[in-house]
């Protein structure tokens, strides 16, 4: 017997909000949640502006013990959305340890880079290499194990198994921005297979650090619209110029249909459909004819049981880079044919930028409530048409319109592709 | 009809050599490849026991210049590891659907190299020896390498693996701690099983033997105190006097195959992979029984366990536990062995190795000791294999994966039996 898999529970933080019920409001307004770059001091970056989740309520997860005093924005970004999550879908401590299990996409923990510049100073003497033993004694005397951990992309899923008491299946991947909309793929598929009844899934990730921004400036990915952050992000205009680093978490409890129905849970759609590949091509670049994207859309479609022709929506990947959203848009063609320029496709990048690891997660969050309420969310930003993106975008509105299955696109950089199908239920 | 999972390709690279046979051979022997870090710095000479690949070519199994400078040597570790498995499963021969073979990948947080980023902080400090990031954002990232950061990306292993070897089906990296290159072995088979690939790489790679890794092994605690000049018995999993690991380097990968694949194909086949199971970090004994229902195998069933053991006393203590627990009296006839103290401690790599470890004493129907463990503080209730290796009927090997904040993974691995 089949076992389906619906999902029961939803939680999010993001630069929009710090609630699931925000952050789509914000969606719906096409409001941007760029701005400059306040968490350090990035006036002599390229870029400057970054998508920040502001005001958390974070003083309650310090006090919940040693193990919670030295959380990083990565775990916080977690807790905070899978607590919500959580209580959406009513879990309680009622489900049992070893039929609970967490399949997440963190990214990596923040690095203490001014820290690391003072170990690091002190055991260079001009123009010598770095003298290794000096920094290992120094980094001895000043680094804290914890603090330490926070670094690491599993800890965010110690701090929750620990917090929601899990003895399931319990795993982390981390395939740069398709690492969340991966861990829901698998967590569905565990479920699936009957190893656990109740996943918590999703992804959480802050690259907003000197390192991180450093390193995706030199790749000269980021867009340097830093005097107009809010038009930063501009999926599929003809004048985008690089993508904006945001940070967030997005949260989805997944559950066995059967399961949720008799526990009386609130179904909110299905997760009918789980595709992967790889583009095995170049490291930076997707394949120019968009080889690894057509064959995870298509796998998924396959998966799922469902013609290209029922999918009534497309969350883009859309990130707002010249390579992304032309192959992008050139990939969805191939798989849906002639019907592709009647398909409305959005990318909500364009409001909330890229949070890279906790991307897919979001997307899989506003796909599910484009199909619960009607309303598309717009691709904001899009005023000069792009003869290499000629889609149905959603132009800088929301549109209202009767949406029953949703293709949710993500790819990683390093050619990780993957897509999701998520269907109404009932 | 459930597919079935066999291994049919080994790949390690240990401070041992180049080689599953290298690994093994030193493990049936006793031999340890931990020696000393030795370099001469300013500030004195810093010796510091370790594990260390040396005579390592990554030239060899990466013939783009362009390529390898984009790797850390933990990349270039796992691309080796990866190719070497490759290579033994005879598949560099053969055609075969690259769309039906994938890669996963066990990884984390990759350490720069000291020199790469004490270069850009020199251009970034102020008068007074700090850090200021606006010198930072400005000459310090033109001191940086351009693609710095594609260098140390957890996922570019399976990247460079799946570029290299043109494999196109489902790409994963996996990032749950120690557990990690386990945890993808596992996830792994759960794809082929479930019909989504034919053929998978999976397998992890680490690298921290430098100032980076090894300060921080150091600070979080469990790297252990030499009291004298010998490395060679310091390290002693499961012993009463362990007092903590020694840092190792290497990678470990294994080409997983659907087993009628294999046959039509006429793969070596070295075992059946049976079964699997993970849980969180508190749940060894969760993953083991997890491991044993999958497989459809009582543990009264099991003659031998390849443990995590890696030498720290109270992770030794409570993996020893949980085994007792797991065999509820049965464990008489289960002989137990831990690898670590031959290669190392090595993170992301060090379960794929032991499950090549156990694959390989499965095949030669031996099981190799426990190096440098003489006695453990009380009676487990099973044996653990010390002094020789031990000749021993065996159908089944239990190994397993934990410690260090990792997770908790279980594999059952069965003598393939056609």
């Amino acid at each position: 017997m089949n076992r389906r898999v619906v999902i029961t529970g939803m939680g999010a933080m993001t630069p929009l909000g710090n609630s699931v019920q925000e952050t789509w409001r914000g969606l719906l307004e096409g409001r941007s949640g760029i701005g400059p770059i306040t968490v350090f001091d990035a006036s002599n970056f390229p870029t400057k502006i970054a998508g920040e989740v502001r005001n958390g309520d974070f003083q309650k997860w310090e006090k919940k013990g040693p193990a919670f005093d030295r959380l990083g924005r990565n775990s916080l970004f977690a807790l905070e959305a899978a607590q919500e999550a959580a209580r959406d879908a009513g879990l309680d401590g009622k489900i049992k340890p070893e039929r609970l299990g967490i399949y997440f996409g963190a990214g990596d923990g923040g690095f203490d880079f001014p820290q690391y510049a003072l170990i690091m100073a002190d055991a260079i003497e001009e123009n010598q290499p770095v003298d290794a033993k000096k920094y290992y004694s120094n980094s001895l005397k000043q680094l804290d194990p914890k603090s330490l951990m926070e670094q690491e992309p599993f800890q965010v899923i110690n701090h929750l198994s620990s917090v929601f008491g899990v003895l399931g299946p319990v795993s982390n991947c981390l395939t740069a921005c398709a690492a969340s909309s991966q861990a829901i793929g698998e967590a569905a598929e565990i479920i699936r297979r009957g190893e656990a009844d109740v996943m918590i899934s999703g992804g959480s990730h802050s690259m907003i650090h000197p390192l991180g921004l450093a390193g995706f400036n030199l790749l000269t990915a980021l867009s340097t619209r830093n005097e107009e952050p809010q038009k930063a992000s501009r999926p599929f205009d003809k004048n985008r110029d690089g993508f904006v680093l945001s940070e967030g978490a997005g949260v989805v409890i997944l559950e066995e249909l059967e399961h949720a129905k008799k526990r009386g849970a609130k179904i909110y759609a299905e997760l009918a459909g789980y595709g992967g590949s790889a583009d095995a091509f170049r490291l930076t670049d997707p394949h120019p004819d968009g080889r690894g994207a057509i064959k995870a859309m298509k796998l998924a479609l396959n998966h799922a049981g469902l013609d290209a022709s029922s999918i009534d929506y497309i969350n883009a990947h859309g990130t707002s880079t010249e390579l992304n959203d032309a192959i992008e848009t050139h990939s969805v063609k191939q798989v849906f044919g002639p019907r592709a320029k009647k398909v409305p496709m959005s990318s909500i990048k364009s409001m909330l930028g890229h949070m890279i690891a906790a991307a897919g997660a979001v997307e899989v969050i506003a796909s599910i409530l484009t199909i619960r309420e009607g309303m598309i969310p717009a691709t904001i930003n899009y005023e000069t048409p792009d003869e290499a993106c000629d889609m149905d975008y959603v132009p800088n509105k929301a549109r209202q319109a009767k949406v029953n299955t949703v293709l949710s696109n993500s790819f990683g950089f390093g050619g990780q592709n993957i897509a999701l199908i998520i269907k109404k239920y009932g | 009809m459930k597919r079935r999972v066999v291994i049919t390709g080994l790949g390690a690279i240990t401070a041992l050599g180049e080689g599953s046979e290298a690994f093994w051979k030193a493990a049936v022997e006793g031999r340890s490849g931990i020696g000393f870090l030795d370099m001469a710095f300013a500030s004195g000479q810093w010796k510091i026991p370790a594990a260390l690949v040396r005579d390592f070519l990554p030239e060899k199994f990466v013939p783009q210049r362009k390529a390898l400078k984009v790797m850390a040597r933990d990349i270039q570790l796992a691309v080796a590891g990866a190719t070497l498995a490759f290579n033994d499963s005879g598949l560099r021969e053969k055609p075969f659907d690259h769309e039906r073979f994938g890669v996963i990948v066990g990884s984390g947080v990759l350490n720069h190299e000291l020199d790469e980023l004490g270069y850009s902080v020199q251009h970034s400090l102020d008068e007074n020896g700090k850090l200021d990031l606006q010198r930072f954002g400005d000459s310090g990232l033109s001191a940086l390498f351009p693609l710095w950061l594609l260098k140390y990306l957890p996922n570019m292993s399976a990247c460079h693996i799946s570029v290299l070897l043109d494999l196109q089906g489902m790409n994963n990296t996996i990032t749950t701690g120690a557990s990690a290159g386990f945890q993808a072995v596992g996830e792994a088979m759960r794809i082929i099983q479930r019909g989504d690939a034919d053929l998978m790489l999976s397998g992890g790679a680490e690298s921290k033997v430098n100032a980076v890794g090894l300060s921080q092994y150091k600070v979080l605690g469990g790297m252990t105190e030499f009291s004298h000049s010998s490395t060679n018995d310091d390290y002693r999993p499961f012993d009463q006097s362990a007092r903590g690991f020694v840092v190792g380097e290497g990678a470990g990968f294994l080409v997983l195959e659907e087993l009628e694949h294999a046959k039509k194909r006429g793969a070596r086949i070295y075992a059946e992979l049976a079964g699997f199971g993970s849980s969180s970090m508190n749940g060894r004994q969760v993953a083991m029984q997890a491991a044993l229902a999958d497989a459809g195998v009582r543990a009264s069933d099991l003659q031998y366990l390849q443990a995590s053991g890696i030498g720290l006393k109270e992770e030794d203590r409570s993996e020893a536990q949980a085994i007792f627990d797991v065999f509820n009296g049965s464990g008489k006839n289960l002989s137990v062995s831990a690898s670590k103290s031959v290669t190392g401690f090595t993170g992301f790599s060090s379960g794929p190795l032991d499950l090549i470890l156990s694959t390989e004493a499965l095949c030669r129907q031996t099981i190799p000791p426990v190096l440098n463990f003489i006695k453990a503080e009380k009676d487990w209730g099973f044996q653990i294999v010390k002094g020789q290796p031990m000749q021993k009927k065996l159908r089944y090997a239990m190994t397993n994966a934990s410690g260090f904040s990792g997770q908790a993974v279980s594999a059952v691995t069965k003598v393939y039996e056609g």
